[in-house]
C-alpha cells in the first residue's frame, strides 16, 4: 500500500466520523431533539393514516387491497428513509454555498462526498422508520402471498434497491444545488415526490407515467417491480419478467450518472473566498 | 389602520425579492397536486360520490388545496417570531407603537398576498389544464370565495401565532411548530380531502378550526354554499377566528411579563 492511501482515511471512516460528530451536536439540545423526534413520528403516522382514510372508503386502489398497499407503502417509505438516512446531507449544499461553509469541507483531506452525505445527521431521522416498517409488517402479514424462498428473498432486496435509487437521487440533489445553488424545493419534486408517487401502486398513474417512471426516472425499481412478483401481480405495462429483478442493474446505470454529474459539478464549482 | 396596510405593503415587496424560493414551491405544489389527482380518481372510480363529493368537485378541491399551501402556510410556520426572539430583534417589535399582534398580522397578510400572486395561480391553471375541475362563472362565487379565504387566512395566522409564540417560553420552537403544521396538514385535509374521513372522525375533523384553512373555502369555490349555508360558514371560520385570536391575544401579554430584554 503507498503512503498517501495509508494516511487518507477511507470514504467508510471519513462518513462514519462525519456522522458521530454531526449526531453528538444533535444531542446537545437534547429537549428540543426529544420534541422533534415525536413530531416526526407522528408527521410519518399521520401519512400511514392517510392511507388508511383512502382504505375506508374503498375495498381496491389501483387492483391493489389494503395489505398490498400497506406492503407497497411500507418498502417506499423504509427504502427512502433509509435512504434519508444515509444521504440526504446533500440537501442542505444549497444552504452550505450560499452561507460560504462549504469550503470547510473542501479543504479537510478527505473525500468531499462522504463529508456532505453525513451533513446535518440527527438521530430524529430513525422517528419515520417506525410507521414505515409497521407497515411493511402488516403487509407481511396480511396479504395473501404465496410465499416461495425466491418471493422471500425479495423483500429484503427491494429494500436494497430502493435505497440505491434514492440513493442516487440524492447524489444528483447535490450535484445539481452545487449549479443552481437555491434548487433545494425545486428537487423536493424528485425526492419527495417521488417517496409519495411509490407509496402507492403505480398503476394509479396511467400508462406514460409509468413508462416515464420505468425508463426516464427508474423509480418504478425502488418497489414496484419486485413488488408485483412478490404479490404475484401481472405488470400493467407487459414488461418481461426479468424487468422484475433488474432494479440493480438500473440504480447502477443511476449511480453512473449521478456520481459523474456531481464529479462534473464540483469542477465547475466556484468558491467565494470568504 | 394605514400603519397596518403599509406594513402588510412592505412585506409583499421583501417577498418578492426571493423568487428562486417561490418557482421552486411552485413548482412541487403543482406536481404534488398532479399525483394527488390520479390518487382521488382512482378512488372515486369506485363510487360515484363520496361525502357530497363527485369527481369533479375532488379534483377542483385538489388543485385549490395545493394553491392554497403558499397562502395559507400550511406545511410551514412563516413567523419569524421565534428567530427574533432568539437574537433579541424581538425587543424592538415590542417597543413598536402597534399592537404586537395585529403588526405580525400584517405581515402574515402581505406575505400571503404575495403567495396568491406567486405560488397559487401556476398549481390551479395546470390542474385546470389537465384534469377536469369546476372553475365559478358566476363572480358572486368568486367574490364568497375571496371572503372566505381571508377568513381561513385569519383562522391559519392565529394558529400559526400560537404556535410560534411558544418561543417566549421554550426558545426552540420547531417541536410545537411542526405539531401545528402536521394538525394542519391532517385535519386542513391536505394530506387526504377531508371528505374521506369516515364516521366520527370526519364529524370532529369538519368541527375543528383546520377546515376553515381548506374546506369551507372549496365548498364556496364549488358553489356548494350560498345565502343561509353562506352565511353559516363564513360564521364558523370568524368564530374560530375570533376565538384563537383572543388566544392569542392572552399569551401576548404574558409573553409580554415574561420578555427580558436585555440592552446593550
Amino acid at each position: 500500500m503507498d503512503e498517501a492511501a495509508a494516511r487518507t482515511p477511507g470514504v467508510v471512516v471519513t462518513y462514519l466520523a462525519s456522522m458521530r460528530m454531526w449526531a453528538r451536536s444533535a444531542m446537545q439540545y437534547r429537549t428540543s431533539l426529544i420534541l422533534v423526534m415525536i413530531y416526526g413520528t407522528f408527521v410519518a403516522g399521520t401519512e400511514l393514516a392517510a392511507l388508511l382514510v383512502i382504505y375506508s372508503n374503498v375495498q381496491s386502489l389501483g387492483g391493489f387491497s389494503l395489505a398490498e398497499a400497506l406492503y407497497i407503502y411500507g418498502t417506499a417509505q423504509a427504502a427512502f428513509f433509509i435512504s434519508d438516512l444515509l444521504f440526504t446531507g446533500t440537501e442542505y449544499l444549497g444552504a452550505r454555498i450560499r452561507m460560504g461553509t462549504f469550503d470547510a469541507l473542501l479543504v479537510r483531506p478527505v473525500g468531499v462526498l462522504p463529508q456532505v452525505f453525513a451533513d446535518q445527521f440527527t438521530p430524529r431521522r430513525f422517528c419515520p422508520l417506525i410507521s414505515a416498517f409497521g407497515a411493511l409488517v402488516a403487509g407481511l402479514v396480511s396479504a395473501p402471498v404465496h410465499w416461495t424462498w425466491l418471493r422471500a428473498v425479495l423483500v429484503p432486496y427491494t429494500l436494497l434497491t430502493g435505497v440505491a435509487v434514492f440513493g442516487a437521487i440524492w447524489v444528483f440533489v447535490g450535484a445539481f444545488q452545487v449549479m443552481v445553488t437555491d434548487a433545494s424545493e425545486a428537487m423536493n419534486i424528485v425526492t419527495y415526490g417521488g417517496q409519495f408517487m411509490t407509496s402507492y401502486p403505480l398503476s394509479l398513474y396511467g400508462r406514460n407515467l409509468m413508462l416515464f417512471l420505468t425508463f426516464g426516472i427508474p423509480l418504478g425499481f425502488v418497489n414496484w417491480q419486485p413488488t408485483l412478483y412478490v404479490l404475484g401481480h401481472p405488470d400493467p405495462l407487459g414488461l418481461p419478467t426479468l424487468f422484475r429483478f433488474a432494479g440493480p442493474l438500473f440504480a447502477a446505470a443511476l449511480w453512473g450518472v449521478a456520481l459523474s454529474a456531481w464529479r462534473g459539478a464540483l469542477r465547475h464549482h466556484c468558491s467565494t473566498g470568504s | 389602520m394605514i400603519v397596518y396596510a403599509l406594513v402588510a405593503r412592505q412585506t409583499f415587496r421583501r417577498y418578492v425579492t426571493y423568487r428562486g424560493a417561490m418557482l421552486g414551491g411552485m413548482a412541487a405544489n403543482t406536481v404534488f397536486g398532479g399525483i394527488k389527482a390520479f390518487i382521488v380518481t382512482a378512488i372515486w372510480r369506485h363510487k360515484t360520490v363520496i361525502g357530497g363529493y363527485d369527481l369533479r368537485d375532488v379534483l377542483t378541491y385538489t388543485f385549490v388545496a395545493q394553491a392554497l399551501i403558499g397562502p395559507m402556510s400550511i406545511l410551514t410556520n412563516n413567523l419569524d417570531i421565534p428567530a427574533r426572539i432568539r437574537s433579541g430583534d424581538i425587543g424592538t417589535d415590542l417597543f413598536r407603537p402597534v399592537d404586537f399582534q395585529g403588526y405580525w398580522l400584517a405581515q402574515d397578510f402581505g406575505r400571503a398576498g404575495f403567495a396568491i400572486l406567486g405560488r397559487s395561480l401556476v398549481p390551479f391553471v395546470a390542474g385546470a389544464l389537465l384534469f377536469r375541475v369546476r372553475v365559478p362563472t358566476d363572480p358572486r362565487v368568486w367574490a364568497a370565495f375571496a371572503g372566505a379565504l381571508a377568513l381561513g387566512m385569519l383562522v391559519s395566522f392565529a394558529l400559526r401565532y400560537l404556535a410560534a409564540m411558544s418561543a417566549f417560553w421554550l426558545l426552540d420552537e420547531k417541536g410545537v411548530t411542526g405539531f401545528m403544521n402536521m394538525l394542519t396538514m391532517f385535519f386542513g385535509g391536505l394530506t387526504v380531502p377531508l371528505v374521506l374521513f369516515p364516521g366520527w372522525l370526519g364529524d370532529v375533523a369538519r368541527a375543528l378550526p383546520w377546515a376553515s384553512v381548506i374546506l369551507v373555502p372549496v365548498n364556496v369555490f364549488l358553489g356548494k354554499l350560498s345565502g343561509a349555508g353562506l352565511a353559516g360558514a363564513y360564521a364558523f371560520e370568524a368564530a374560530w377566528a375570533a376565538a384563537l385570536l383572543a388566544l392569542g391575544r392572552l399569551v401576548t401579554t404574558r409573553a409580554r411579563r415574561r420578555a427580558v430584554v436585555q440592552g446593550g
